[in-house]
């Protein structure tokens, strides 16, 4: 190349590196915190502990400063990062009641779908944020915990013992509407959906759970947060109802490719 | 007195040190228009002889102003944080490494010549191969400097080497005016 040409090429090149870098970065930009949809189901006795996911900005804009929750407000949020991605950072919501909280809550079931958030610039707002039934179930003494597992591929299982001879009566997963497409439970080795009921179990039978998620990576509820429950209502030989209850929870895992496709069409699903 | 050739060529050279390091406390302790100052007195005094290094000795003289807020501004930027950085500092950064780089190439230049004139032809390809190593990293590092802003942490690795290349061609282009130093007598 001639020298005549060196520097004046050299500025082109800059200049489109820092046009193109600049409308890039503008693009990848949420114009304000981002909170997922959580499709949790809360055993207010068993749990003490919410956990929202939200993306910000790493840089430059808006930051949730707090969290509330009308329906819940002694629950205090700690806000902390947990993934970080080019633009973004993925932060972590966690909400916890106490002991104390749990004596002076009222006991009636609800569905929380909207948080109260404060942010750095601007005004609090209410936002979605997906379906969360907080329930108050006391745990059945039926089953006793042999062994569970969860894995990274969406699969995961749990191996039950039964303390005392009882019948499987009926079989139901919350969130069942948001979950039926991406979501297999198969008991002892068959689909929930083609077991015939009831089912009687001898006392020291075992009992075994196991589920599959299959959430395509492009589609809407690969942004969603799943932590459901697979409830077994049983009936025990002396006529009582037992309700045993068996976490599925989703492990949620947004790629850098994922997270810029959700950025870039506005936050909304795809 | 006057400086000797010799001594303008080690002047040269320890102007470019100054430039290429930077020990910041606070305040960069080894500020870099006290470099362009030697730069630009080296130079003056190289071009009274052999008049090659013209074009430098001005904008040797321009970075020593332009560089004065460099002393209290912090142009380091986070390899990881980029963003932290207001868009004036970015530019206001990589103009000066812009000025640079084309003082850079007339002192590369400057030299090459005095080498040719005194018939050193191996001096010669060493300062041009230096030269147009040098131009390739740090014209690079301008053009893909933008590119920090949207990459993430897993290229740190790559900013590291990149770093060690252009601290490399740097080293080579200080060495030259003190290998000249050396070898004035013949030059």
């Amino acid at each position: 190349m001639k020298r005549i040409f060196l520097w004046p090429a050299l500025l082109v090149m800059i200049a489109g590196s820092w046009i193109g870098n600049l409308w890039y970065y503008d693009s990848t930009q949420l114009e304000e915190p981002l909170f997922l949809k959580h499709y949790i189901t809360v055993n207010g006795y068993q749990s003490d502990m919410l956990e929202l996911v939200y993306f910000e900005n790493r840089r430059g804009s808006s930051k949730v400063t707090s969290i509330r929750i009308e329906e819940l407000p002694w629950v205090q949020f700690n806000l902390y990062p947990d993934n970080s991605y080019a633009h973004q950072t993925m932060m972590k919501a966690s909400g916890v009641w106490g002991a104390d909280d749990i004596e002076t809550m009222d006991k009636t079931p609800i569905t929380i779908r909207e948080a109260t958030v404060y942010f750095s610039e601007g005004e609090p707002r209410k936002v979605p944020i997906g379906e969360i039934a907080v329930e108050w179930q006391e745990k059945g003494e039926m089953l006793s915990h042999n062994w569970g597992s969860s894995s990274s591929d969406g699969t995961g299982s749990s191996s039950l013992l039964l303390n005392e001879a009882a019948s499987l009566e009926k079989i139901e997963l919350t969130h069942y509407d948001k979950i039926e497409p991406w979501l297999t439970v198969n008991i002892s080795g068959r689909p929930i959906g083609h077991l015939n009921m009831p089912v009687r179990f001898l006392k020291g039978n075992s009992l075994s759970v196991d589920y599959k998620w299959s959430i395509p990576d492009h589609a809407p509820a690969a942004f969603e947060i799943y932590q459901v429950k697979l409830r077994l209502y049983f009936k025990t030989e002396d006529g009582r109802s037992v309700l045993e209850e068996i976490p599925i929870n989703h492990n949620t895992y947004i790629s850098e490719k994922q997270l810029r496709r959700f950025v870039r069409s506005g936050g909304e699903h795809l | 007195m006057m400086m000797s050739r010799e001594g303008a060529f080690r002047r040269l050279g320890w102007g470019i040190v100054i430039v290429l390091f930077d020990i910041r406390m606070v305040i960069d302790v080894l500020p870099d228009f006290i470099g362009y100052i030697l730069i630009a007195s080296a130079l003056h005094r190289l071009n009274e002889k052999q008049p090659v290094f013209g074009k430098a000795k001005w904008a040797a003289f321009l970075m020593i102003f332009l560089t004065m807020p460099d002393m209290v501004i912090n142009t380091n930027i986070p390899l990881n944080d980029f963003m932290s950085v207001s868009l004036v500092t970015h530019i206001y950064a990589q103009s000066i490494l812009l000025i640079h780089l084309v003082l850079a190439f007339w002192i590369f230049n400057g030299l090459a010549e005095i080498a040719q004139l005194a018939g050193q032809d191996p001096l010669r390809e060493l300062v041009i191969f230096r030269r147009d190593f040098y131009m390739i990293v740090y014209g690079a590092v301008l053009v893909f400097y933008p590119f920090l802003m949207n990459i993430n942490d897993g290229w740190i690795s790559v900013l590291i080497l990149t770093s060690i290349i252009s601290l490399l061609a740097g080293l080579l282009f200080l060495r030259l005016p003190f290998r000249f130093a050396k070898a004035s007598d013949e030059l």
